[in-house]
């Protein structure tokens, strides 16, 4: 649009077409038109002069002419740039599904034929029961701890603290927990927990050794969604004489909970893929532990044993079978917790 | 005598933001069952003002306050704890702000908090709030449906009957129609002047018309101090100050 409105009016004063006036006349609407600008600089004796001779005899349509042309160029190269830069975009969304597909796929065909309810349920030699509940009492430990601590410490944060050198120097602590490698809390829970605290090697040692690991996502994401609750909610709440906790216990956590349900669903989801500190605190024991002071084998570290110790194509295909139980695992877990806190806002607005 | 029929006697009262004067030598008495509005131009200090009264300043980091602040003859900065004195002081805020919960819970937090857990007084009480507010033929058949799906007028009746819930003494509203349209104030103007029959009214308004229409008393404020304060008909009939009278006829603010 704003392109031919341009060419019209430089269509009239047709000698002042190459004047500066009417360049920058040219250049200041059609903005967008970058390339055309750059073009009528960068070479106008090659184009310029050609069309020049037509110019003067036919006044109206002659002079149209290389502009018009120019801009025609113009238009074409920059929806070809378009045209590429939409195909990439379509291209790389394509990858991102495929990539996903062909893992799932991949894992899927080759673990289905030896998936049975005795593979995943029975107490059989090589069924991976042990493994599915040392993995569950790993997360539901680790989030138990967590949690709270996580929660309590965003609250704290976000509601409570001043901006003091105490509290900068506690985001910094939080900032560089999310920053140490996984195997460095390993260690850390192999000789704290395990050693100092005397559980040795136990789903209880892993999970408290994970809990810190978590900490860091669970106080961000929380405090993220703590600070999008309207001061309007808070102020409403204590305008009516309700004391701060009532408020936050009643009016802004209840808001919270969705940024805490996300909170939770990334902490499941490191806790369940977690694997170098799992094998130093929690160990490999491959019999379904009876209590969490037991160590026991997590999902994850027996895939690990299977694919490192497997011959035969058999073993590979157990492999796979236990981590198709894996996927489907956090599928799972995730798709219940967000089932739990939909039923729970569900309450709250009705 | 006059102090103590006053409900609120605000003597030499100062207050800072950080390193802003926001409110200086401020002298006022406010009567019990009267409404009392203030009015002056944006930032004048007449919203710190009402929150000076039900101590919401508190929540405000740098805040200080000097002199005193006197609720039937006691210092309401004595207390620790702000609760006591905010169920005796409701506000209603410029935006309506219900909480996401029914219509039902919006009335009933306050009372519940304060510890009312009798199911049957909790629902007497929701119904009468709902009266004196006006707005409980509307929302009668639907108490149990969420608050935020009320229309903005029919929100801010709401939050005045959570405000009536509490029972208080006075009731301070911080321009409380100006998110409102012409048929929701006129509602909410109607209001104020059958609850002034129970309850002190304190009210930040921009609308001069408001300001004569429904209060008794009125305040000015311009850059935090209070330039003229008495009788509404007075002040807008034959201001002493020509501020006042700059203000009120529209040549500033």
């Amino acid at each position: 649009m704003a392109t031919k409105k341009n060419n019209d009016r430089l269509t009239r004063p047709d000698p002042a077409a190459s004047s500066p006036a009417a360049k920058t006349a040219a250049a200041k609407p059609a903005a967008a038109t970058q390339v055309a600008t750059g073009a009528e600089a960068g070479k106008p004796s090659a184009k310029q002069p050609a069309a020049g001779p037509a110019n003067p005899a036919d006044s109206g349509q002659a002079a149209l002419s290389p502009l018009h042309e120019l801009r025609r160029l113009a238009r074409r190269r920059r929806d070809r740039k378009d045209r590429l830069l939409y195909g990439l975009m379509v291209f790389a969304t394509i990858v991102i599904f495929a990539v996903l597909a062909w893992i799932l796929v991949y894992i899927v065909a080759n673990g289905i034929g030896h998936l049975s309810f005795d593979f995943v349920f029975s107490r059989a030699e090589n069924s991976i029961l042990p493994m599915l509940v040392t993995t569950m009492y790993l997360v539901l430990v680790s989030l138990a701890v967590a949690l709270p601590i996580g929660i309590t410490t965003a609250l704290y944060l976000n509601e409570y603290s001043k901006n003091t050198r105490g509290v900068r120097l506690l985001r910094l602590a939080i900032e560089t927990l999310a920053g140490i490698p996984s195997i460095l809390y390993g260690l850390f829970g192999l000789l704290f927990f395990s050693r100092i605290m005397g559980f040795g090697q136990s789903i209880i040692a892993g999970a408290l050794t994970l809990s810190i690991m978590i900490l860091p996502v669970i106080i961000r994401t929380t405090e993220e969604s703590l600070k999008t609750i309207p001061l309007a909610f808070r102020e409403g709440s204590l305008a009516l004489g309700t004391t701060k906790w009532q408020t936050i216990r009643k009016v802004v956590l209840p808001s919270a909970l969705p940024g805490i349900v996300t909170a939770s669903i990334l902490a499941i989801g490191r806790v369940v893929g977690e694997a170098a500190p799992v094998l130093l605190t929690v160990g490999i024991a491959k019999n379904l532990p009876k209590s969490i002071f037991q160590s026991g084998r997590t999902l994850t570290i027996h895939l690990y044993y299977l694919t490192k110790e497997a011959i035969h194509a058999e073993d590979f295909h157990i492999a796979f079978a236990t981590a198709t139980i894996l996927v489907i695992f956090v599928i799972i877990v995730n798709a219940s917790t967000r089932l739990i806190a939909s039923r729970f806002t569900k309450n709250m607005e009705h | 005598m006059s102090n103590n029929e006053g409900k609120f006697t605000v003597r030499n009262l100062d207050l800072y933001y950080s390193d802003f004067h926001a409110l200086k030598g401020i002298n006022i008495d406010i009567a019990d069952k009267e409404v009392l509005s203030l009015i002056g131009p944006s930032g004048c200090g007449k919203s710190t003002f009402i929150r000076v009264l039900n101590r919401m300043n508190d929540l405000i980091e740098g805040c200080t306050i000097t002199g005193t602040v006197l609720l039937d003859g006691e210092d309401i900065y004595k207390a620790k704890d702000a609760s006591e004195l905010r169920s005796r002081v409701g506000m209603v805020f410029q935006k309506p702000n219900p909480f996401p919960m029914s219509i039902w819970e919006n009335i009933a937090y306050g009372p519940k908090m304060a510890g009312l857990r009798d199911r049957k007084k909790l629902n007497e009480l929701v119904e009468s709030s709902l009266h004196k507010a006006a707005i409980w033929d509307e929302v009668k058949d639907r108490l149990k449906k969420s608050a935020l799906s009320l229309s903005g007028g029919q929100q801010q009746r709401l939050c005045i009957a959570r405000a009536i819930a509490m029972e208080p003494e006075v009731i301070l509203m911080d321009e409380p129609t100006s998110a409102l349209d012409p048929i929701a104030t006129k509602k909410i103007e109607e209001l104020v002047e059958t609850l002034k029959n129970d309850y002190s009214i304190v009210i930040v308004t921009h609308s001069m018309n408001q300001a004569a229409r429904i209060s008794d008393k009125t305040a000015f404020f311009l850059l935090g101090e209070i330039l003229e304060f008495g009788p509404t008909a007075r002040i807008f009939q034959n201001p002493e100050r020509k501020e006042t009278s700059d203000y009120i006829t529209g040549r500033f603010g």
